[in-house]
This record gives structure tokens, sequence and C-alpha cells, in this order.
């Protein structure tokens, strides 16, 4: 056990080195994705080889790796510096000065003396993680492959680094898988920083004026986070003698400042209000870093580790604080995207909605919360992701993020149309994990006995009626339909292999983890949940039997009449405009002799719920809870 | 008020990005040939040129693109083709290895609906530093 | 068990649907001074839709109308099974979800907006429904209808605001005058007939029916909360159609920005209240 998690750990490291080595086309294409598969088998070998199993913990006590650490550290900051010198900004290397400081003044003052007990360790929720991060991340390097293809060919100007840029997906695949089994907090913050690097890195990829902006913006929030991170570890070393994250969960009244930072550093990397325009930034970047890291895998380390902390969270100050952090963002981020046109934006404050959701999931802290929480990353990881990559695959082809220019897919590209169904439909459509998660949510946001009760059940009504308005609006638009001519559809043959494998990946795995559901809660989330609660949680049968059901439907139905429906009979007819001739239900005849478009745009109704109005209020409103959060130790104890 | 010069064999499909275009305070003048396009070069300066990849022959707009860079370097040149699925394997592979003789800001294949072209074209001319109304 | 009264329900609430349908245009056009057309007219109409020629705009709409139907028919059976609340709620808006997508899929100008005056209706009136699912969760413990109800519970002695809340939105659900921005039976729509201008024959009949069952299943959750004194419940729910039916009467359609916000403010501080009243009061 001990050697596959090393080896998932240190293999994508590997890997990394040698796509960036091999010579550009067919054998960095073989390159990546031989690494991509080797990946997701051991990720997979490493879940099968779990079952079942008890939690293990490995003191791992390695010499050269304890000796690596801070030079690590060191050569991280390094690299900041240097590039902030070369782009001219300041603030960023501050940062990273300030926290090696922090780190300089630990490793001198207790270096010597550190005596974790056990540095690395795999439950099932690391497990879960790791599917994740294996399947999931590989797939989506997988889909890179073609898709970076593309996106040169549509910028020729823009500098061929796709060697360096698979060199930095793979290295932030070993640190994500190095975060999850890290149970010494030295290791995780190791960890956690070549995840902001990688970050930083990847969204500053194209080096436009924007990228470098936005990848700074990047960069300069997670490393406000990485300077609480070491403060927490600081603390509690200086404090109660504790490096391990074991032991912080264990530990019986200790103080909740150096937890509260923790979740500050978690909370920022999941771009919770007011840290979330480093996430909207980030869209910049090329879609693959968006559907890796800003979506599936590296923000849901900021949640992982306030999951982690869950138990130590409840009915505290620090928890209170954080359902409302979540629950703002969840609710306002939500009313957003109903003005809101880009679609990556449109993901993009999704995510960051439903991270506010499983944000507010650890803050409450009880058994059912923390099974919401896990379940929603499991499935929002594959929902999400799985419709970064379509928009992808859109940019490449349609040269667009605007949705107003989506419309008529499902005549354009019937293929890409069926997959954004089934995306989309993960997000907001019951019997899709998302939603009956949320279903579990309010159960157990209904649990708690405190003010935050109806707040939380307030934000859920208005947020959740929010998402199924967008969603639609957005599925109407490439649902809809036009008879054109052969030359205005797509050519589907022109998207790359690894997209559509990636893509129909996902697709089969949101389908399937929709159906396991009970068993992906019996086999990995609830023995995870009874080990540290004592008591377990799951969905009854009946009303499993019901989501069937209703699956059964969602599926038989629409393919039913698919197959049979070419032999029903109909006549075809022409759309209503008013009695005037229109031409091909495209464009009709009006007055004096002209020809005008039909042209339908969707309701954005910004005078109600406009970002910057929106933004705004959450951010100064999360700004307050952040402070309670940290300054609440000392005024509520 | 911009200024496109838009060299296409297809006059048809001209006018129909042209019906958004002018919509969008872009200018288009239609060039079905080289020859045209060359004729129009000497007179005028447009802001951009979008154009085909393959006019009289297979892949002569190529060769255009590279004379109009060596003549007038300022001026931003997009191609918009239908040519690449015609190209064979081997071509496709050194085009994606290496792309430093094509100097053009797009590479954009057909079909392009005319309002995302619009919006590429305001990309472009923003990227070369160009102002316009 | 309980799964009797959902196929009863299956079975019955389409000719109760279409009766209530009736009773409505007779007595709207008592109101109006006109005659009106025969109690049963509701159901010639669907039937000769049935009989008409299909004309279809596109391939998509029937399956779409026809997964709404059934949505809305397990939705209802859900209701009247006991079955959980919540789940009962998302099946409802899959079935709005349906219903939308074959508006769009029309790609016509009165279609699409109908679609998106649909959008804002279902986000107006989504939030109560939740809300009252969680008020009930509160008074009773459980989400299961059967058991919530079964036991005698005085849900509206509990949940007033929330009841208040539900009976504003019984207007937007019943496409009731003034919130039938989307959809209209009658002729004076803005919008020619909104999300069902596209919609004819067999299809535009599927719709007829699946409005039925929507109404017997919103007659229902009003009489959820009276359901300890099933006369009173009874009493009470066609007290609120009729009232429903002189709201329609004498108003004149609101803008969909005053449906949305004046149902949210409505939603935010009588169903709120009643919750965080739930909370104090110590549930």
């Amino acid at each position: 056990m001990l050697n596959t998690i090393l080896f998932l750990i240190g293999f994508p490291f590997l890997a990394a080195i040698l796509v960036w080595l091999a010579p550009a086309g067919k054998p960095r294409a073989v390159a990546v994705r031989v690494s991509c598969a080797v990946i997701s088998a051991a990720s997979v070998l490493l879940a099968a080889g779990m079952l079942h199993l008890p939690d293990q913990i490995f003191p791992f006590h390695n010499g050269l790796v304890d000796k690596m650490l801070f030079p690590a550290e060191a050569l991280l900051t390094v690299i900041i510096i240097w590039l902030g010198i070369k782009y001219k900004k300041a603030l960023a290397p501050a940062l990273a000065v300030i926290q090696f400081l922090i780190m300089f003044y630990f490793e001198m003052t207790c270096g010597g003396e550190l005596a974790p007990q056990y540095n690395l360790y795999i439950d099932q929720f690391s497990v879960i993680m790791a599917l994740v991060i294996g399947v999931i991340g590989s797939l989506i390097c997988l889909y890179a492959v073609s898709y970076m293809r593309d996106y040169h060919r549509h910028y020729p100007k823009l500098a061929d680094r796709r060697g360096y840029f698979f060199f930095v997906l793979f290295l932030f695949l070993g640190a994500m898988f190095g975060l999850v089994f890290s149970n010494n907090l030295l290791y995780m913050f190791l960890f956690w920083e070549i995840t902001t690097l990688s970050s930083f890195l990847l969204i500053g990829y194209t080096r436009t004026p924007d990228a470098i902006k936005n990848s700074f913006l990047a960069l300069t929030m997670n490393l406000a986070g990485g300077i609480a991170f070491a403060l927490a570890i600081v603390f509690l070393y200086k404090s109660y003698g504790i490096i391990e994250l074991d032991k912080v969960v264990a530990a019986k009244n200790i103080a909740l400042l150096p937890v509260a930072l923790l979740c500050l550093a978690g909370v920022i990397k999941s771009a919770q209000m007011p840290f979330s325009s480093w996430l909207l930034g980030a869209m910049v970047a090329p879609t693959p870093t968006s559907a890796l890291l800003h979506s599936s895998t590296m923000v849901k380390a900021g949640v992982f580790l306030l999951l982690k902390l869950a138990p130590v969270l409840k009915s505290t100050v620090v928890g209170d604080m954080l359902v409302l952090i979540g629950g703002l963002t969840f609710l306002l981020c939500s009313l957003i995207n109903l003005s809101e046109r880009n679609v990556k934006k449109v993901l993009a404050y999704s995510t960051v909605a439903n991270l506010g959701l499983m944000v507010a999931c650890a803050g409450v802290g009880s058994y059912e919360a923390v099974w919401v929480g896990i379940m929603f990353i499991v499935f929002h990881a594959v929902a999400k992701s799985l419709l970064f990559l379509v928009v992808g695959t859109t940019e490449n082809r349609f040269y667009t993020k605007d949705m107003e220019n989506f419309d008529n897919m499902v005549v354009k590209m019937p293929k890409l149309a069926m997959l954004y169904v089934i995306g989309i439909a993960g997000m907001f459509v019951a019997p899709f994990g998302l939603v009956i998660s949320k279903w579990a949510a309010i159960e157990a946001f209904l649990k708690i006995d405190s003010l935050l009760s109806p707040i939380l059940m307030l934000i859920l009504a208005f947020g959740s009626a929010a998402t199924m308005f967008y969603w639609t609006q957005l599925l109407g638009k490439i649902l809809s339909v036009r008879e054109m001519p052969q030359e205005e559809k797509q050519r589907e043959i022109r998207v790359g292999n690894d997209e559509w494998f990636s893509e129909w990946a996902h697709a089969g795995i949101s389908i399937a983890v929709c159906v396991l559901f009970p068993l992906i809660s019996r086999v990995w989330v609830e023995p995870y949940i009874a080990g540290i609660y004592g008591h377990s949680f799951g969905i009854g049968e009946g009303n499993y039997a019901i989501m069937l059901i209703m699956f059964a439907m969602l599926v038989i139905i629409p393919l039913a009449i698919l197959r049979y429906g070419k032999k029903m009979k109909y006549s075809a007819d022409k759309t209503y405009v008013a009695g005037r001739d229109i031409d091909e239900n495209y464009a009709f005849e009006c007055a004096i002799d002209t020809r005008k478009e039909i042209s339908l745009k969707n309701y954005y109704p910004s005078e109600f719920f406009s970002e910057n109005s929106l933004l705004k209020a959450g951010n100064s409103a999360c700004a307050v809870f952040i402070l309670l959060m940290i300054l609440g130790e000392f005024t509520w104890r | 008020m911009a200024e496109i010069l838009h060299i296409d064999k297809d006059e048809k499909l001209i006018s129909y990005h042209a019906y958004i275009l002018e919509a969008a305070g872009l200018h288009v003048h239609p060039a079905s040939s080289a020859q045209a396009a060359r004729a129009y070069l000497e007179t005028a300066r447009p802001d951009v040129i979008i154009t085909e990849a393959s006019l009289a022959g297979k892949t002569d707009g190529f060769d255009l693109v590279k004379e109009i860079n060596a003549k007038y370097p300022g001026i931003p040149v997009m191609i918009l083709t239908s040519v690449y699925d015609e190209m064979d394997d081997a071509w496709k592979d050194a085009f994606d290895r290496d792309k430093s003789w094509l100097p053009v800001y797009r590479f954009m294949e057909k079909p392009v609906s005319p309002i995302v072209l619009a919006e590429e074209v305001e990309h472009v001319l923003e990227e070369a530093g160009h102002k316009h109304a | 068990m309980e799964i009797i009264w959902g196929i009863v329900y299956v079975i019955l609430a389409p000719f109760a649907g279409g009766l209530l349908a009736g009773v409505d245009r007779k007595l709207t056009a008592r109101m109006q001074r006109r005659v009106g057309p025969p109690v049963l007219q509701p159901f010639y109409d669907v039937l000769k839709l049935f009989g008409k020629e299909n004309f279809e705009v596109n391939r998509l709409q029937f399956p779409f109308m026809l997964c709404h139907l059934v949505f809305m028919v397990y939705t209802g059976a859900l209701f009247y099974s006991g079955s959980d609340m919540l789940l009962m709620i998302f099946a409802l808006t899959v079935a709005a979800t349906f219903l939308v997508l074959a508006a769009y899929s029309a790609n016509s100008p009165y279609s699409f907006i109908g679609a998106q005056r649909e959008l804002v209706l279902v986000l107006s009136a989504e939030p109560v429904l939740i809300l009252v699912a969680a008020g009930v969760f509160k008074v009773t413990g459980t989400f299961r209808l059967y058991e919530a109800v079964a036991t005698g519970n005085e849900l509206i002695k509990f949940l007033p605001g929330l009841f208040l809340c539900l009976f504003y939105v019984f207007t937007i659900k019943l496409r009731k005058s003034p919130f039938d921005i989307s959809y209209s039976h009658h002729a004076h729509q803005e919008i020619v007939k909104g999300i069902s201008t596209e919609i004819s024959g067999r299809t535009l009949a599927l719709l007829e029916i699946s409005h039925w069952y929507e109404n017997i299943f919103l007659l229902g959750f009003i009489f959820m909360f009276f359901a300890f004194s099933p006369v009173l419940g009874v009493a009470v729910t066609l007290l609120a159609y009729l009232a429903e039916i002189v709201i329609d009467n004498s108003n004149a359609r609101l803008r969909w920005q005053w449906t949305l916000v004046s149902s949210w403010l409505i939603t935010l501080i009588f169903g709120g209240g009643n919750l965080v009243a739930l909370y104090l009061a110590g549930r």
C-alpha cells in the first residue's frame, strides 16, 4: 500500500520530466497518453487494494525527504521572486519572502527536534481524492493533447511551450497526490505550495497581459493562504508540539486559532468570497487548466483540508463562520450567474458556489454534513470537469465562449450537444448526484440547532432556484433546432480523438457515479465517517428506488423516442412569426422589403443581479466573517 | 470604422459575413482572387485582412499571406479556411510542430458564425495595436 | 399501503383535473357575464387535439413534452403516495425543465420569450416549495409526507407564513393572472401563446393533460396543511381555488420583473420569518 502511494506521488514528477523532454508532436503525445494510463490505473489499483481495509498510517521516516523539504520551499520562493522581477510585480515576491522567512524561522528554531510519528497515511477519503486526481485528472491531461494542438493552431502567434505546459500539469498531479496522503503538515504545506505555483504558471501560460495579471492575482491570494498555513504550523508546534494532521483532529482542548488559520488557507484555495476573483481571473488560462486545477482538483484541496478538520469545527465560532462564508458565497455566486453570458465564467461561478456548499458542510461538522461534503466532491468534480472539457472543445470549434452563440448546437454538433446534456444534467437535474447531495445537505442543515439552520434554508432555497434558471437557459440554447445547410454544421470529425475519449469517459463516469451512488457511499464514504464519528449515514433504500426510477425515465423515454420517433409521422412546419413569410426558421421578411435575421437572446436580469453589487456585498460580508473566524477565538472563548 | 479586406473565392460567403460585420462597424472589401487582393492593396491599406488558404490553387493563399506580410508587415492577417481538412497527416503534423512560416494572427476553420468572426476581428485589432472608432 | 393512493392519483387525476378546468372556465365565464362552454369542454378539446394532423416544428418537441408529462405524473404520484417531499420537488423541477426545453427547441420568437418567462416563473416559485418542505421537516421531523401528515400534525398552525407564500405562488403555478406571463388559454397574450406557440395537435394535448395532473397535485399541496381535518381541508382547498379564479378575473398581468421581485420578497419575509420563528420557538 505504501509503495502504491509513493508511486502515485513520485511517478507524475517523473512523467512531468519525460513529457517535457519528449520531442514535439507524436512522441510527446504518446508520452502523455501512456503516463495518463499509468496514473489512472495506479489510482484504481490503489482503490481496489484499499477496499474494506481500515485506515492505515505510515511512519515513512526518510531522512533524504526530510532534508529536501526546506530546500524545496526555498526553490519555490526563488522561482516566484525571479518571475516577480521579470514581470515587475512586487506583492507576490514580498508574500513569498514573508512565507519563506516564517518557515526559515521555524526551521532554525524547531527543525532539529521535530519527531513526527507518521508522515503519510491513507484512508477512504484519500482514496476518493486519489481516484478523482488519478482518473479525472489523467483524463483531463489526455484531453489536453488534442485540445492544445487545436488551441495553438487557432493562435499561431502564441509561443508553443506545450512541453512545459504538460510538465506543469503532471507536476501538479504529483503534488495533489502528495497533499491527500500527507499526515505531516510540513509535507502537506510543501505540496500545497507546489499546487499554488502550478496554478500560477499555468494561468500565465500564454503570457498575454491578461494572463500575467491574473496569474499574479491567483499567486498573491494563494500565497496569503500559504502564509496562514505556515503560521498555523508554527503555532501548532510551538504551543502544542503538534506537527501532524491526525493529531490536530484528535486533540482535545486546543486553541482554535491555528485551526482558523488552516481554514483561512482552505477558504482562499477554494476561492470563497472575498477571494473569488482569482478563480474568475484564472479562466483566461487554456481550458485543461480550468478543468483540472480550477474545478475538479486544486480547489478541492481546500475543501479537502476543511472537511478533514470538520470534527474539530463542529459547534465552534470557526465552524459557524465557515458556514456563513460558504453559504453566502453559494447564494451570491448562484445569483451572479443569472446575468452571466460568458460560459467559462458561468462554470467558474458555479464552481465557487458549489465549493461554498462544501465549505458550509465542513463548517457544520456533523457526520451527515461531512458525508454530504465528500459526495459533493465526487459528483461536482466529474460533472464540472466534463463541462469545462466540452466548453473547451466548443472554443476550438466555434471560437466563442458567449452563451448567445451556442444556438442550435444540437444540429451543428449533435455529439457535443449530447455531452453538454449529460454535463448540465449532472449539475442540476435529479437524480444526478449533485441534486441528491443537495437534498442530503438540506437534511443535514436542518438538523443544526442554531439560527444558522433557517438562514441556510433560505440560502439553499434561493440559490438552487437560481441554478435551475441559468443551466436550463444554456441547455435550451444548445437544444434549439433549426434547419440549416450542411456548410453551417460543424464537422465533428475535426475534434481530436483524445478529446472525444476523455469527454465520453467523463460522461460514462458521470452516469456511473449517479447510478452507483449507494455503492460509493457504502464502500468509501460511510467507513470514513464511521471511523471518525462512530455513526454512519446513508440514503434510505426507498429513496434510492425513487432515484432509480427517475433515472430510468430520463434515459429510456428520450432513447425510445429517438429510436422509434423516426417512424412517427409528422408534417414539418415552420415556426410562427406573426404570419410573416420566413426562410427556414432563420430569417423573415419584414417591412419595406427587407430581411431580418431571427435573433433570440436570453434574459440576463442584471438589473437585479448585477455582478458588481453582489460581489461587493458578498466580499464585504465574508471579509467580516473571516475576521470573526480568526478573532472570534479571542472574544468568544 | 475599421476596414477589412476579405479574400475568398466564394463571394456569397463574403456578403453573408459582411451583413453582420458591417453592423458591428467593420467595413468589408471583398476580393475573390489573389490578383484582386494585390490590386486592392496597391491602393488602400485595410486594418485587417481575412483570407482563405485555397484561392486559385490548393494552398496559394498561404503564399499570398507570406507575400502580404513581407510587403505590408503592419497589417494583421487572419486565415479563415476549409483547407485544413484536406491536407494529409504529414502536413498536419509538420504544421502542428512548427507554424512560424505562417505569419498570421488567427487560423480559423469554416464555418464560423459572422458574429463570432466580428468578435475575433476586434480581438485581433486590439492585439495588433490598432485603434479604431 | 401508500402506493395505492399514488396509483389512484395517476388514474383519476386527469378526470378530476379536466373537470376542474371545465368548472374553472364555466365560473370564469359566469363572472364575466357570459354563458361559457360546457363543463366537459376540456375533455372534448383534448380528444379533438389527439385527432388532429401532426404538425411539428421539430423532432424534439414531442419527446420533451412526453417527458414533461411523465415527470409531472410522477411528481403527483410521489406526493399522493406520501413520499419524500424534496425528491418530489426535484421531480417537479425536472418536469418544468422539460417544458422549457420543449419551448426552446422551437427556435421561434414567441415560444422563446415564453420559455424565458416560464423560467422566471419557476425562479419565483421554487424557493417557496423548498422552504415548505424544510418547514414540514422542522415541525414533524421527517420529509416523508405520509409520516408527516398521518400523525395528525396541524401544519397550518406552525407554518402560517409558509402557507401564505404558498398561496401566493399558487397563482403562479396555476397560471392565473397576474402571473400568467408565459402561457395562457386566453387569446389576449402579447406573446401569442407563449411557451405553447409552436405546439399543436397531440403535443398540445399532452400539455393540457399535464396541467390537469399538476393542478390536482397543487391542490393536494394546499390540502396538506389542513390534512388533520379532511373536511376543513377540502373546504379550504376549494375556497383557495375559487379565490384564484376571482383573482384571475380581477387582475391584469404583471410584468415579469414584478412577479419575481414580489414573490421573492414575500418568500423571504413570510417564509424566512416563519422558519426563524420556528427556531426561536424551540423547534
